[in-house]
C-alpha cells in the first residue's frame, strides 16, 4: 500500500482541508432550521413592509390573483398598522429620501367648473366648446430660438421611447426646449392613484415647471377593472361599462382641463395596437375616450392616433413595419406593447407635425 | 413567477418545507417538482407549459432512442432531427420575424417584389436557456457522455423552477446524478444560500434597476439630451446593470437550489476584473461559454486544425452566441466584436510563441491596465447589446465625443454609488465573503432570521418602486 510522506505542504494541506470541512458543518444546517430561518424571515419582512406589499398587489390587473393577494395581505397590513411596525421602512424611507408611492384611496376631483367634477357647473368647460371658435380660428402662438416653446412628455412606461424621440425631432427644429427628461412612471395610469397620483402630479409639475406643450401618453396600465379613487357611491362596474367609461372618461376630461387651466396645449398620444388581440380591443375602447375627450377641446389639446400609425395595412399587429424607403425595421420590443426606438421616431413624427399646424415655428426664419 | 415578488415568496415559502417533507419518497418529490415548475412557467403564461412539456416528451423520446439504436447512421439521423427540432422552435418564436423580415429587404434590395406575412410570435420565456439545457441532453447521450433517465427526472432537470427561465445553463452529467438519490435534510448549505439570495436581490432589486431608471434607460433612450459624461456613466451604468441583472438572477436561482438540497454550477466570476477578452469570457455567464464550446466550437474541429480554421470557429461561435442572444443584427455585431477581439488575442498570442518570446512580466500596473482596456473594450460592445438599431448605438457613440459642453443631467450620488458597488464588489477578495458566511453561520437562529428580514427591508427601501423583468429573461 503506498503511503504518503508527510511534509510541511502536506501537512499544510490537511489542515486546509479540515479548516474547510469544518467550516462546511458549520455553513450547513438542516432543512427545518434552514426553513424557520427563510419563515420568520419573510413573515418579518412581509409585516415591515406590508404597505409595500399591498400596494404592488393592488396595481395588478384584476382577478383571482389580485384579489387573494389582496385578501391574504389584508389583516398583515392591519396587524402591522397596528403595531407600528411599517414605521422603520417609513423612517429608512426618510432617511435615504425615497419617494413613498403608496397612498390613500382618495377620491379623484378636479376644480369646480370642471367638466370632470362633480356639483353644480359640471360639464360646463367640455360641453362649450364653441365659445373660442365663434371669434374664429385663434392666432398662432410663435416660437423662435431666442423664445423656445417649453415642452415635457409624461405618461406610463410606454412614453418614455416616444417622449424621448419628440424631445429629439423637437428639439432639432431648435425653436423647442425640454423642461425636464421624459416623466416616465412605470404601472401607472389614471386608473390607480392610490399608486401613483397622476392627477395631482400634473398639477404639480405643470405649475413647476411651466411648460408650453405637454406630451402625454398614458392608459397601457389603465385596461382593468379596477378604478381606484372614484367617488363615493359610484359603481364603476367592469372595464368597458357605460359606469366605468363615465369615471374613466371624468378622469381624462379633468387631466385635460387641469392642462388647459394652467396654460398649456396638450398632445394625447393614443395607445397603439398591440400584439394581444384582447388587450388590442380594451386598447381601443380606451382609445375611443381619449379622442372623444380631446375633440371636445379642440382649443387646447390634440389627439395623435398612433394605432393607424403601428398597424399593417390590413390593419394588423406586427413588430416589423416598413420605413419611408420601404424597408421592414422592428418598431415594437420583444413584448409586444412598447416601442423600439424607430416606433418612437414615427409617433415622434406626427407630433412634431400637430405641433407645427398648431403654432408657428418657422416665421422666425424670416424675421431673421 | 418573477424571483422579487410577494407571490414568489410565498410559492417558496410552501414548497421548501413540503419538498423537504417528500425528499425521502423520490417519486413523490418529483411529481411535486414538476407541478411547482410547471405552475411557476404558466403564471406567465400557462399556453406555454404545453411547449416546455412538449420539450421534455420529444427530447426524452429523442433520447432514448439514439442510446437505443444501434445503427451509427441511424443514431446520427435522430441527433439531428433532435437538433433541427429544437432549434427549429427556437428559430420560430425567436427568429422568425427577423429572419423573415431581412430576407424580405434583401429581396427588395434586388428588386424582387416578395411579400409574405412576418411572424410575430410572443417569446416564450427562458425558451432559449431550456432548449439549449435539452440539446445538451440529446447530445451528451449521441457521444456516450450520458446515459438517458427516466421520464420523471428528466422533466425535473429540465424545468426545476430556479433555472428554468434564465439558467445557469445545467448538464445533465453534473444535475442528474443528484436526482439519484434524497438529498441530506441535516446538511442544507443554507448560510451560501442565504447570502446568495441577499446578495441577489440587492444586486437586481437596487443596482440593476436604480441604474436603469436613473441614468441608462435615458441615456440610450435619446443621448441627445445629455451630456457626454452623462453618456459615458450611461455605458458604464449599462455594464454594471447588466451584470448585476444577471448575477442577481443567477445568485437568487443557485441560492434556492441549495435551499432544496441541489447544487447548480456557478455562472460568473468577477467578470470586470477580467485581464482580456478571452478572460472575459472565462468569467462571463460561463454555462453559456462552455456550452457554446462544447457543442459548438468544438464540433467546429475547435483549435485542431490549422490557426485560421481556428480564428473561423472562434468567430462564428462568437456570432451565434451573439444572436442567441437576440433576434437582432446588433446582437451579431456585439457577437462580432468579441469574436474578432478573441481572434486577434490569440493571433497575438500564437506569434509570440512561434517567435519564442516569453509571457510579459506579470506586474499590479500590467494588470491595472489590461483589465481597464478590457473593461472598456466590454463597455464599447454592450452599446450595440443595449441599442436597439445601429442608428441608436451610432447615436451614443457619437454623443460621447460631441457633447462634453452640455450640462450634466443623469450622472448623480446613487448612480456613481451603484457602479461603485457593481465594480467594486467584483474586486473583494473571496476571503472576505467566506469569513462574513462563517460568522454569520455562528449567530444564532433569531439573529440569523432578523438579519435576513433587515436586507429584504433594505431592498424594498433603496430599490425603485415596480419590478422591472430580468434582462435576461427575453434572452
Amino acid at each position: 500500500m503506498a503511503t504518503q510522506q508527510r511534509t510541511p505542504e502536506t501537512t499544510r494541506q490537511t489542515a486546509r482541508a479540515t479548516w474547510a470541512g469544518r467550516r462546511r458543518d458549520r455553513m450547513t444546517m438542516t432543512a427545518g432550521r434552514a426553513f424557520v430561518i427563510v419563515a420568520v424571515a419573510l413573515v418579518a419582512a412581509a409585516l415591515l413592509t406590508s404597505e409595500s406589499i399591498r400596494s404592488s398587489i393592488s396595481r395588478q390587473e384584476g382577478g383571482w390573483r389580485r384579489g387573494a393577494g389582496m385578501a391574504l395581505t389584508a389583516p398583515l397590513s392591519a396587524f402591522a398598522t397596528a403595531l407600528r411596525l411599517d414605521r422603520p421602512r417609513e423612517g429608512l424611507l426618510d432617511a435615504f429620501g425615497r419617494e413613498r408611492l403608496e397612498g390613500d384611496d382618495t377620491v379623484v376631483t378636479f376644480e369646480p367648473g370642471s367638466a370632470a367634477s362633480y356639483g353644480p357647473g359640471a360639464g360646463s368647460a367640455a360641453e362649450d366648446p364653441g365659445e373660442g371658435a365663434a371669434n374664429g380660428p385663434p392666432q398662432k402662438s410663435a416660437f423662435a430660438p431666442w423664445d423656445r416653446m417649453r415642452l415635457l412628455a409624461a405618461g406610463d412606461s410606454l412614453a418614455v421611447t416616444p417622449g424621448f424621440a419628440v424631445y429629439r425631432l423637437a428639439e432639432a427644429t431648435r425653436v423647442v426646449s425640454a423642461v425636464a427628461p421624459v416623466d416616465g412612471r412605470i404601472s401607472s395610469g389614471l386608473a390607480r392613484p392610490d399608486y401613483f397620483d397622476w392627477f395631482g402630479h400634473v398639477r404639480e409639475e405643470l405649475e413647476r415647471l411651466e411648460p408650453d406643450v405637454l406630451v402625454f401618453l398614458i392608459g397601457g396600465n389603465d385596461d382593468q377593472d379596477y378604478l381606484a379613487g372614484a367617488p363615493v357611491l359610484v359603481d364603476v362596474g367592469p372595464f368597458g361599462s357605460a359606469s366605468w367609461v363615465r369615471e374613466y372618461r371624468r378622469r381624462v376630461g379633468g387631466v385635460m382641463d387641469d392642462v388647459a387651466a394652467q396654460g398649456a396645449f396638450l398632445v394625447w398620444i393614443g395607445l397603439p395596437i398591440v400584439r394581444d388581440d384582447a388587450r388590442s380591443r380594451r386598447y381601443a375602447v380606451l382609445n375611443q375616450i381619449y379622442r372623444s375627450e380631446a375633440e371636445k377641446r379642440p382649443e387646447d389639446t390634440v389627439f395623435i392616433d398612433t394605432w393607424s400609425l403601428l398597424a399593417t395595412e390590413d390593419g394588423g399587429y406586427s413588430d416589423y413595419l416598413p420605413n419611408r424607403d420601404g424597408e421592414l425595421i422592428k418598431v415594437r420590443a420583444e413584448d409586444g406593447v412598447h416601442l423600439e426606438r424607430a416606433g418612437g421616431d414615427r409617433i415622434a413624427r406626427r407630433v412634431l407635425a400637430a405641433l407645427r399646424e398648431r403654432f408657428d415655428m418657422t416665421s422666425w426664419r424670416e424675421r431673421g | 413567477v418573477l424571483f422579487p415578488t410577494a407571490a414568489f415568496a410565498f410559492f417558496f415559502l410552501l414548497l421548501l418545507p413540503l419538498s423537504w417533507f417528500l425528499m425521502p419518497t423520490q417519486s413523490a418529490w418529483r411529481v411535486l417538482i414538476v407541478v411547482a415548475s410547471y405552475f411557476f412557467y404558466g403564471w406567465w403564461d400557462w399556453h406555454y407549459v404545453f411547449l416546455l412539456a412538449g420539450s421534455t416528451l420529444a427530447n426524452q423520446a429523442f433520447g432514448l432512442a439514439i442510446y437505443r439504436t444501434g445503427s451509427a447512421r441511424w443514431r446520427k439521423g435522430l441527433l439531428w432531427l433532435a437538433v433541427l427540432a429544437n432549434l427549429g422552435v427556437l428559430a420560430y418564436f425567436k427568429y422568425a420575424g427577423f429572419f423573415l423580415s431581412s430576407a424580405l429587404n434583401v429581396l427588395e434590395t434586388f428588386g424582387a417584389d416578395a411579400a409574405f406575412p412576418i411572424v410575430s410570435a410572443t417569446l416564450p420565456i427562458g425558451i432559449s436557456f431550456y432548449t439549449f439545457i435539452a440539446l445538451s441532453y440529446v447530445i451528451d447521450i449521441y457521444r456516450g457522455d450520458l446515459a438517458p433517465t427516466s421520464l420523471p427526472k428528466f422533466a425535473v432537470f429540465l424545468s426545476f423552477f430556479p433555472h428554468l427561465v434564465a439558467g445557469p445553463i445545467l448538464r445533465g452529467s453534473e444535475f442528474l446524478p443528484q436526482l439519484d438519490s434524497p438529498r441530506d435534510p441535516r446538511k442544507v448549505e443554507a448560510t451560501r444560500a442565504f447570502f446568495l439570495i441577499a446578495s441577489g436581490l440587492f444586486m437586481k432589486v437596487v443596482i440593476a434597476n436604480t441604474l436603469a431608471t436613473e441614468i441608462v434607460d435615458g441615456v440610450f433612450a435619446s443621448p441627445d439630451q445629455y451630456s457626454s459624461l452623462d453618456v459615458l456613466f450611461g455605458i458604464y451604468g449599462y455594464a454594471v446593470q447588466i451584470f448585476a441583472d444577471f448575477l442577481g438572477y443567477t445568485n437568487i436561482a443557485i441560492g434556492l437550489a441549495l435551499l432544496l438540497g441541489y447544487r447548480f454550477p456557478t455562472n460568473f466570476d468577477a467578470p470586470y476584473a477580467a485581464l482580456s477578452v478571452t478572460d472575459f469570457w472565462r468569467r462571463w455567464h460561463i454555462t453559456l461559454s462552455r456550452w457554446l464550446r462544447d457543442y459548438l466550437y468544438i464540433p467546429l474541429g475547435g483549435n485542431r486544425g490549422s490557426r485560421a480554421q481556428t480564428y473561423r470557429n472562434l468567430m462564428l461561435v462568437m456570432l451565434i452566441g451573439g444572436l442567441w442572444h437576440g433576434a437582432s443584427w446588433t446582437f451579431v455585431v456585439w457577437g462580432g466584436i468579441h469574436g474578432i477581439a478573441l481572434v486577434v488575442e490569440r493571433r497575438r498570442s500564437d506569434l509570440r510563441r512561434d517567435r519564442g518570446l516569453p509571457e510579459p512580466v506579470d506586474t499590479s500596473r500590467r494588470r491595472f491596465w489590461l483589465r481597464l482596456a478590457t473593461f472598456h473594450f466590454v463597455c464599447f460592445g454592450w452599446i450595440f447589446f443595449r441599442a436597439d438599431s445601429f442608428g441608436a448605438a451610432g447615436d451614443v457613440i457619437v454623443r460621447l465625443f460631441t457633447g462634453w459642453t452640455a450640462p450634466i443631467e443623469a450622472v448623480s450620488l446613487p448612480v456613481l454609488a451603484a457602479i461603485a458597488v457593481g465594480i467594486g464588489g467584483q474586486y473583494v477578495p473571496r476571503a472576505f465573503w467566506d469569513g462574513l458566511m462563517s460568522w454569520y453561520a455562528r449567530r444564532s437562529l433569531a439573529l440569523q432570521a432578523a438579519s435576513l428580514a433587515l436586507v429584504l427591508l433594505v431592498v424594498n427601501v433603496l430599490g425603485p418602486v415596480g419590478v422591472a423583468p430580468f434582462i435576461y429573461f427575453q434572452f
